[in-house]
C-alpha cells in the first residue's frame, strides 16, 4: 500500500526548498568567496562568462549554504574516521589528538625543499632586500623582516601520519628555515625577526598556538611583537620603544580566528571536552601611535591587533596588504608618514621565492617613483 | 550547464519541474524545448545558431528526401552537411595544427590556425541528426513533418550535450503528446538521485586521485601509484560517464520518455568484443549499424572485416576528440578486437564461452590488462609520457622504490576517497538483487538513495572540484 504514494519527488523538492528557505546555522564569513551580482552586458552574455559569475553568486546566496557545508565536512569526518580530516575545500589536515594543521605547513616541513635550496633561496632574497632597503633608506624608512613561527614546529608529535611517514629527509620547518635566512640577512645588513626563537625559547607552544585553529593565538603574536619591537629599538631608540610583557591572561572566548576551523568544520565535539583557553600577551601600556605599513599575511593582522592592544599603534596608522600586492600608486602612497615597512610572512613563504618576488616588485615600484628624495 | 551543477540542481531543474507539471499535456513539448533551448544557450549561447541550423538543416533534408525524386541527392546532401559541420568545428583546428607541423621548416608559411571554438554537445546531436537522416532513407522510421518535434527531439536537453545517443526511432511515439506517468516521475527520480550520488561521490573522488598522479611528473611515479592512476582513472571515466547517462535516462524518465541504456557492466567483460558490448553502448550501436555494417561488416573475408574493425574502432577513438591521443587509444582497441578474432581463429578455445575455467579467467585477466593500458593511452597528454607510464607499471621506476609516496599527493590519498575506491570496485560488477529495479521496489532502499541525495546535494553545493570528462566530447 505505502509503495503506492509516490513520496520520493516531494522528499526530493523539500530538500531543494529547504535549502532556499532554512537559516544558516553556522557562520561562514570570511571562510567563503562572497561573490557579487554581476551586471549584465551582451558581451559577457554570449561568452557566457555573465551565466557563470550569476550561477556562483545565486549558489553562493543559498541561506543553507553553511548547514551544507558543515554536513559535507561531518561526513568527511566520518569516512575519514576522525583520523585525518580533509575539510576546508582540502586545506586543513587533522592530526593527533585532534590538533588541526594548515597542510601548507606540512608540506613545507617536510619534503618541500632541501637546506641547499634554502640556502641559495635565501642568499637571493637577501640580496634584493639589500636593495630594497637601500632605496628605502633614502626615504629614511627602516625595513624588518620578519618570519611568524609555524604551529607544526612546536606539534610535530600531533602531524597527521601521511606527513611523517615518509623517506624525504629531516624536517625543514621555520625551525631551520629561520637561521638560514637570518645567516644571510645578517650578511647584508637586513634587519630579520624569526618569531620562531622567541616562542621556542620562553617553551610556550602550547599557548602561542590553538588546538581548534590553523592560526596563532592573541599571546603568540604578542610575543612576536615583543621581538620585533627589540629590533625596531636597536635601530632607532628614540623613534620606537621597547614593548614589554608583563603576563599572560587567559580567555574562554575565542577571538582573532583561534576557533575559526573548528567551527567550520563542525568539530566540536572533540573540543567541547577541556581545552577552552585561549591566551593574552599583557603589554605594559605605551600609547606612542607609530605608523607601520605591513605586507604579508594572516600573522599581520595578529600582530596590528597586539599592536593595538599595546598602544604601540593604532588601527588608523597601520596599512596591511593582506596577501596581495599593492598597486605602485597605493605603495608610494602608504611611505608618506610612514615609520617602518615590515615584510612578513609564515614558514610557507620562505621555503618559496615569494619576498625575493615581492622585493623585486617593491623595488621596482621606487626606482619609478619620481618623488623618490633621493633621486635628485 | 551539467546536471551536477549547483544551479541545475537548486534553480533550474525545480524551475522546470514547477513549469513542466503545471502545463497540460498540450504544452509539455513547448516548455520542454523553452528549457532545452536554455539550458543549451546558458552554457554557450554562441554555439546555438550552430544546433539550430543543423536542426533545421536535418528537417529540410528529411522532408526533401521523403519525396521520391531526387530524394538520395538530399540523403548525400544532408549526410555531407552535417559531417562537414563536425570537421569544421571539431577537427578543421587539429588538421591545421598538423599541417602546419609538417610544414614547419625553416622559412616556410604555416597556415593561420583558426581555433575555433567546439560547440557543446555537437558529436551527439550530429550523431542524432544522422541517424536519423539515415533512417528516413531507409524506410526504418517516417520522416517527422512537424518542425517544432524535430526540434525537441535533437535538442532535448537530457540527452543533448552527454548523451546517450538517442535513435529517432526510440522516441518517436514518445515525441507525441504524452501523458504524467507518477511512477515513472518516482522512478526517473530515484535513478537520477542514483547518478548525482556516483558522480559527486565517486567519480569526483576518483577523479581527484586520477589527477593528483597523472598530473605529475611521470619519470617521479612508483610502480604502485602508477596502477593506482590507471585503476582510479578507469573507474573515474566508468562512473563519470555512466552517472550522466543515469540522470539523462532518469529524467527521460521523468518526462516519459525512453532513453536507451548506455553501459552494462563494462568492467565485468570477459573479453574486449565484450567490452566494447557494454560500454558507451549508444555509440557503439550507432558506429555498427551506420558505419561497420554498411562497410561489410564481418561478412566478407577475415582480412575485410579486420580492416572493418580498424576503422570503426579509430572513428570512435576520433569521435572522442582531435587529438593523437584518442586516434591511437582507437586503433589500439581496434587492434585488440582484430586480434581477439585472429586468436579466435587460431584456437577455439579462445572464445567467449570457451570451457576451459583457467582460460577463461587468462582471457578475462588479460581483457582488463588491456582496457587499463588503452585508459592510460586516453588519458596521457603525450606519446612520451603515456609510454613512460605504461614502462613504470610493468617494469617499476629505478628511481622510487614500489611504494614511496611523494608529498604532492598528500590531498588524494585519504581514507574516504580509499572507500570510495573499494565501492567503486564492488558496484562494478554485477551484484546480485541491486538492480534500478530493486531500489523502484523497495522502501528501504529508497530511503538510502533520498539520504544520498541530500548528502551529494551538500557535497555539490559547497565544492567546486566536479569535472565532467565526457562534457568536451
Amino acid at each position: 500500500m505505502i509503495m503506492k504514494i509516490k513520496i520520493f519527488p516531494f522528499l526530493f523538492i523539500a530538500v531543494i526548498i529547504a535549502s532556499w528557505l532554512m537559516p544558516a546555522f553556522f557562520i561562514i564569513n570570511g571562510f567563503y568567496p562572497v561573490y557579487k551580482k554581476p551586471l549584465f552586458d551582451i558581451a559577457s552574455f554570449l561568452n557566457a562568462s555573465y551565466q557563470n559569475a550569476f550561477e556562483k553568486y545565486l549558489t553562493h546566496k543559498l541561506p543553507s549554504l553553511p548547514n551544507l557545508l558543515v554536513m559535507k565536512n561531518d561526513i568527511y569526518e566520518i569516512l575519514n574516521f576522525g583520523q585525518y580530516h580533509s575539510g576546508y575545500n582540502g586545506k586543513i589536515a587533522q592530526g593527533k589528538n585532534g590538533i588541526l594543521f594548515e597542510k601548507n605547513y606540512l608540506i613545507c616541513s617536510w619534503g618541500y625543499t632541501t637546506g641547499k635550496k634554502l640556502e641559495k633561496l635565501a642568499k637571493e632574497t637577501a640580496g634584493k632586500l639589500d636593495i630594497l632597503q637601500n632605496l628605502l633608506a633614502r626615504r629614511g624608512i627602516p625595513l624588518i623582516l620578519a618570519m611568524a613561527p609555524s604551529k607544526v614546529d612546536f606539534f610535530s608529535e600531533h602531524a597527521p601520519w601521511q606527513y611523517t611517514a615518509r623517506e624525504l629527509g629531516p624536517m625543514i620547518g621555520s625551525a631551520i628555515a629561520g637561521p638560514i635566512h637570518e645567516k644571510f640577512m645578517k650578511n647584508r645588513h637586513v634587519p630579520f625577526v624569526d618569531c620562531y626563537a622567541p616562542v621556542a625559547s620562553a617553551g610556550q607552544g602550547k599557548e602561542a598556538f590553538p588546538d581548534r585553529g590553523i592560526h596563532w593565538t592573541m599571546y603568540g603574536a604578542g610575543v612576536c611583537l615583543r621581538a620585533l619591537s627589540q629590533k625596531l629599538h636597536e635601530l632607532d631608540p628614540g623613534k620606537f620603544p621597547l614593548l614589554e610583557i608583563d603576563g599572560i591572561s587567559k580567555t574562554s572566548e575565542a577571538r582573532y580566528g583561534e576557533n575559526d576551523m573548528a567551527e567550520l568544520m563542525n568539530i566540536w565535539p572533540a573540543y567541547k571536552r577541556g581545552r577552552d583557553y585561549y591566551y593574552l600577551a599583557d603589554f605594559k601600556k605605551i600609547s606612542r601611535s607609530l605608523n607601520f605599513v605591513f605586507q604579508g599575511d594572516s600573522f599581520m593582522l595578529l600582530l596590528a591587533a597586539n599592536m593595538e592592544l599595546s598602544g604601540y599603534s593604532t588601527h588608523e596608522m597601520i596599512t596591511l596588504f593582506d596577501n596581495r600586492m599593492p598597486s605602485r600608486e597605493e605603495f608610494i602612497q602608504s611611505l608618506e608618514h610612514t615609520d617602518a615597512l615590515i615584510l612578513i610572512g609564515n614558514a610557507t613563504k620562505f621555503v618559496q621565492p615569494y619576498f625575493r618576488e615581492i622585493a623585486e616588485k617593491l623595488i621596482s615600484y621606487l626606482e619609478a617613483d619620481q618623488t623618490d628624495p633621493g633621486k635628485n | 550547464m551539467v546536471f551536477s551543477s549547483p544551479f541545475f540542481i537548486s534553480v533550474f531543474f525545480p524551475c522546470l519541474l514547477v513549469f513542466y507539471v503545471a502545463a497540460g499535456s498540450h504544452f509539455r513539448n513547448m516548455v520542454l524545448l523553452v528549457f532545452s533551448m536554455l539550458f543549451y544557450a546558458w552554457g554557450e549561447p554562441k554555439a546555438l545558431p550552430v544546433m539550430l541550423a543543423v536542426i533545421l538543416l536535418n528537417y529540410c533534408a528529411a522532408l526533401a528526401l521523403s519525396r521520391q525524386t531526387y530524394g538520395s541527392r538530399f540523403f548525400i546532401f544532408g549526410i555531407i552537411a552535417n559531417l562537414c559541420i563536425l570537421f569544421f568545428f571539431k577537427y578543421l583546428d587539429f588538421i591545421v595544427q598538423n599541417i602546419n607541423l609538417l610544414l614547419s621548416a625553416p622559412g616556410a608559411r604555416l597556415l593561420p590556425e583558426p581555433h575555433i571554438p567546439l560547440p557543446i554537445g555537437i558529436s551527439f546531436y550530429i550523431f542524432q541528426a544522422m541517424s536519423y537522416l539515415i533512417d528516413v532513407y531507409r524506410g526504418q522510421v517516417p520522416v517527422q513533418k512537424s518542425l517544432f518535434r524535430f526540434a525537441l527531439y535533437i535538442s532535448l536537453f537530457p540527452q543533448l550535450v552527454a548523451g546517450p545517443i538517442v535513435r529517432y526511432s526510440s522516441v518517436a511515439n514518445d515525441l507525441g503528446r504524452r501523458g504524467f506517468v507518477a511512477a515513472n516521475f518516482q522512478e526517473g527520480l530515484i535513478r537520477f538521485c542514483i547518478g548525482l550520488a556516483k558522480k559527486v561521490f565517486i567519480a569526483d573522488s576518483l577523479g581527484y586521485v586520477a589527477d593528483c598522479i597523472f598530473d605529475s611528473q611521470v619519470n617521479s611515479l612508483p610502480c604502485l601509484w602508477a596502477w593506482c592512476g590507471a585503476i582510479a582513472f578507469a573507474l573515474q571515466i566508468y562512473y563519470d560517464f555512466s552517472a550522466y547517462s543515469d540522470m539523462a535516462i532518469g529524467i527521460g524518465k521523468m518526462f516519459n520518455f525512453t532513453f536507451p541504456e548506455n553501459f552494462n557492466f563494462p568492467y565485468a567483460a570477459r573479453s574486449i568484443r565484450d567490452f566494447w558490448r557494454r560500454w558507451h553502448m549508444s555509440l557503439t550501436a550507432w558506429l555498427k549499424d551506420y558505419l561497420y555494417i554498411p562497410l561489410g561488416g564481418s561478412r566478407r573475408s577475415f582480412a575485410t572485416t579486420c580492416r572493418n574493425i580498424l576503422i570503426v574502432l579509430l572513428c570512435c577513438g576520433m569521435w572522442h576528440g582531435a587529438s593523437w591521443n584518442f586516434a591511437i587509444w582507437g586503433l589500439y582497441n581496434g587492434l585488440g578486437l582484430a586480434g581477439e578474432r585472429i586468436l579466435g581463429r587460431i584456437s577455439k578455445n579462445w572464445a567467449d564461452n570457451n570451457p576451459c575455467l583457467l582460460l577463461k579467467r587468462l582471457h578475462r585477466t588479460f581483457t582488463i590488462l588491456f582496457i587499463l593500458i588503452g585508459w592510460v593511452i586516453f588519458r596521457t597528454e603525450t606519446l612520451d609520457s603515456c609510454v613512460l607510464y605504461i614502462k613504470i607499471m610493468f617494469l617499476g621506476n629505478p628511481d622510487h622504490s614500489f611504494y614511496s609516496l611523494p608529498i604532492v599527493w598528500e590531498n588524494c590519498l585519504t581514507y574516504s576517497n580509499a572507500i570510495f575506491l573499494i565501492i567503486a570496485l564492488v558496484f562494478s560488477q554485477p551484484l546480485k538483487n541491486v538492480t534500478f529495479t530493486s531500489v523502484y521496489k523497495s522502501l528501504s532502499l529508497q530511503i538510502g538513495v533520498f539520504l544520498l541525495f541530500v548528502a551529494s546535494y551538500a557535497f555539490l553545493m559547497t565544492t567546486d572540484y566536479s569535472p565532467f570528462l565526457y562534457f568536451r566530447f
